[in-house]
């Protein structure tokens, strides 16, 4: 009579597997964001040799730490530091095409989903963190 | 009528036996006393036959097993020693509140609560509060209780102990009238053993086995004592084996006792007995009737709605001494400077050092708000119903599903934190000047009190002890601020571990994350000594605060199926 009853297996072990399930995959839903799917970008391999990164796709989490240059009606190139340097540090700059709704502050932090254009980053979409 | 054969109680899987083999009848229609020394097994012998306690063995009512107590709802009702009712709750206010539980026609209801209060005498004390009742007007208001569903059979568990010899004899004669005019049973462990002759047919159990049942002349033949009180001096005499073999052979010589005493009280009861059919209340009606209880408890227990009030409206008080003026002065770094001299460098790390500051007020104001709201769940959640366990049980015993139960529990306390989650949000918002938007910051505060208020709940439900439950809530909480890696870093290995089960993170990171446009946002994320620290989007703080509500559901559930007698 002192045996555990059922619905203790009914709603306690989904829910405990649930709890277990949220703290493998969290890290990893809080890893990337949108751009999940996405290489992580290397700084230390950009700069080793950009030319064999041309044409391709990075996610890049970085803080705004200047402006560099702003051209009216075109854009403006941003000073960025990245977020996590296991894949290099110091700034580098990327290209911010005018789109309209976004104003940036230095401190700000973004992930960025950045494609190699000759030798200057081109931001194609950008996320708030 | 109850019966038995071979119960066997052990405490524990590997404990001694506190009933051995005990195997008993009771007379229907009449009055059953249950004696024997203290610690003898009387109480165990009555909750193993009722199914509250764990046993082997077979209990019977009227030849069909007893499986469990709900086999006996409507049937056989239970009178604990102390009454289970609600001491802020008027003597009719608690019937009410039982037959509501219980019976489902409103008809019906009231011609049973003008029968119990004429029945128990208690008609004239209806409208006092429990908490005034003399000790003999308690005992009568348990039997009442008791009454309100009309059993056939009731155990009373020391109903006449610790009363004055005028109030003992008052409720020996409400008893007996229930018998005479209505026909019930009642099996009553008692200690005064000068009461004895008041009674049709007598237990007696010794270290922890039934060693005599006859009616009380024959007890004192066959225990050759002059009266009842020199019983306990000539058991103590022999031990249980010598008991147990004399009672064997007595039985065997004499089995026509119990017909005998059958057919004694038979002649003095009415030859008709009306038992009233039970259709008990649905769920939903149920859930009602103690959610309204439970609000009109909150509203009339003077000290506990103080201490919410307290809480509530002064532990926002705490958070606005810190920011009373509410400017949170963010100098903005100019995107496009140039950094010419050493004057130009201190000025802009002056700035930095003073957003940080800031920045860091907020975040630690806005987890001052969600720690002291954790607090309030745990003040909401933490004794809830492992203080009322014993009536819960009683209630379930008179046909209270367990679902309804746990839910009424779950809106009550999550209403309470909604209010505490919305109020703390209002005002500190209004007098700190927080940034951002209301609708996210209200729902995520709120959220975050609900969450530790039910699973506080969980607690309480799968402990009996009050306080037990009240200290694992406390220790809950005083887990969340360091395990939330927000003051502290935790060791990265750790951090994803703890994060899932520590609410106070989840309230902090959505409240945060909802200033994401801000500047106060931008001060904070610059000032991290880890740039990629995640700080989790208001929605997904939902999400996990949703799942740790779930998981605080799950303990309320679970320990609202469990049977949990203290």
């Amino acid at each position: 009579m002192s045996k555990i009853p059922p619905i203790f297996y009914a709603l306690g072990i989904p829910v405990i597997v649930i709890m277990i399930l949220l703290a493998v995959v969290l890290p990893r839903l809080t890893g990337g964001g949108r751009f999940a799917d996405l290489s992580p970008f290397s700084i230390d391999g950009y700069r080793k040799d950009w030319a064999t990164m041309q044409g391709n796709v990075y996610r890049l989490d970085c803080q705004i730490d200047q402006q560099l240059s702003f051209v009216e009606g075109k854009g403006r190139i941003l000073a960025v530091k990245p977020t996590d340097i296991s894949r290099g540090a110091g700034r580098i700059s990327v290209f911010v095409a005018l789109t309209g709704g976004d104003n940036f502050e230095v401190g700000q932090r973004y992930k960025f989903k950045v494609r190699v254009s000759r030798d200057l980053l081109v931001v194609e979409e950008l996320e708030k963190f | 009528m109850l019966s038995c054969q071979n119960l066997t109680v052990q405490a524990g899987p590997d404990g001694p036996l506190i009933l051995d083999h005990a195997t008993a009848r009771f007379l229907p229609n009449g009055l059953n006393a249950v004696i024997g020394p203290s610690g003898c097994g009387k109480t165990t012998l009555m909750k193993a036959i009722l199914g509250i306690l764990p046993s082997r063995g077979e209990a019977y009512l009227n030849n069909d097993i007893i499986h469990c107590t709900e086999d006996l709802i409507g049937k056989v009702g239970f009178a604990p020693q102390f009454t289970t009712a609600q001491p802020q709750l008027t003597v009719k206010e608690s019937l009410l509140y039982a037959l509501e539980l219980a019976v489902a026609d409103s008809a019906e209801r009231q011609k049973r609560l003008a029968s119990v209060l004429e029945v128990t005498g208690l008609a004239v004390h209806q409208d006092k509060r429990v908490s005034s009742l003399s000790g003999g007007q308690l005992r009568r208001l348990s039997l009442g209780l008791e009454l309100t569903l009309d059993p056939a059979c009731m155990v009373c568990d020391e109903v006449t102990s610790g009363l004055d010899p005028q109030s003992e004899d008052q409720i020996l004669a409400l008893l007996r009238r229930l018998v005479e005019s209505r026909g019930k049973s009642f099996v009553c462990i008692i200690h005064n053993l000068g009461k004895l002759n008041q009674f049709d047919w007598v237990t007696v159990v010794y270290q922890g086995d039934v060693i005599f049942q006859g009616s009380p002349q024959l007890l004192l033949t066959y225990f050759g004592i002059p009266d009842g009180l020199r019983l306990y001096e000539v058991l103590n005499a022999q031990n249980l084996e010598h008991w147990r073999n004399r009672w064997a052979i007595y039985q065997a010589e004499n089995s026509t006792d119990f017909d005998k005493a059958m057919a004694q009280v038979k002649k003095n009861s009415p030859e008709k007995i009306v038992s009233s059919h039970l259709t008990i209340p649905d769920g939903i009606a149920q859930f009602f009737t103690l959610l309204s209880r439970r609000f009109k408890l909150f509203f009339r227990d003077t000290g506990y709605l103080g201490l919410t009030l307290a809480i509530t409206f002064g532990f926002p008080l705490l958070i606005i001494i810190f920011n009373i003026d509410g400017t949170w002065d963010i100098f903005k770094i100019p995107m496009d400077r140039n950094v010419a001299s050493m004057q130009d460098i201190q000025h802009a790390l002056q700035v930095q050092i003073s957003n940080a500051q800031v920045a860091n007020l907020a975040a630690g104001l806005v987890m001052f708000q969600v720690i002291l709201l954790t607090l309030m769940g745990a003040n909401n959640g933490g004794r809830e119903i492992s203080a009322e366990r014993t009536l819960y049980e009683k209630e379930r015993m008179t046909g209270l599903r367990p679902w309804s139960y746990a839910f009424s529990k779950i809106t009550f306390v999550s209403l309470i934190a909604i209010f505490q989650g919305a109020w703390m949000c209002t005002f500190v918002k209004i007098i700190c000047r927080f940034p951002g938007p209301w609708s996210d910051q209200l729902v995520v505060l709120a959220a975050t009190c609900v969450s530790m208020s039910i699973v506080c709940l969980g607690f309480s439900a799968m402990l009996t002890s009050p306080e037990k439950s009240s200290l694992l809530s406390i220790y809950l909480v005083g887990f969340q601020l360091p395990l939330s890696g927000v003051v502290l870093a935790l060791p990265a290995s750790l951090t994803w571990i703890c994060r899932p089960f520590i609410n106070a993170y989840w309230g902090w990171s959505g409240y945060m994350n909802s200033m994401m446009s801000t500047d106060l946002y931008g001060a904070y994320t610059s000032s991290l000594p880890d740039q990629s620290s995640f700080i989790a989007t208001p929605t997904l703080s939902l999400v996990l605060l949703l799942v740790q509500g779930l998981f605080g559901v799950c303990l309320v559930v679970i320990g609202c199926q469990q049977k949990r007698w203290n």
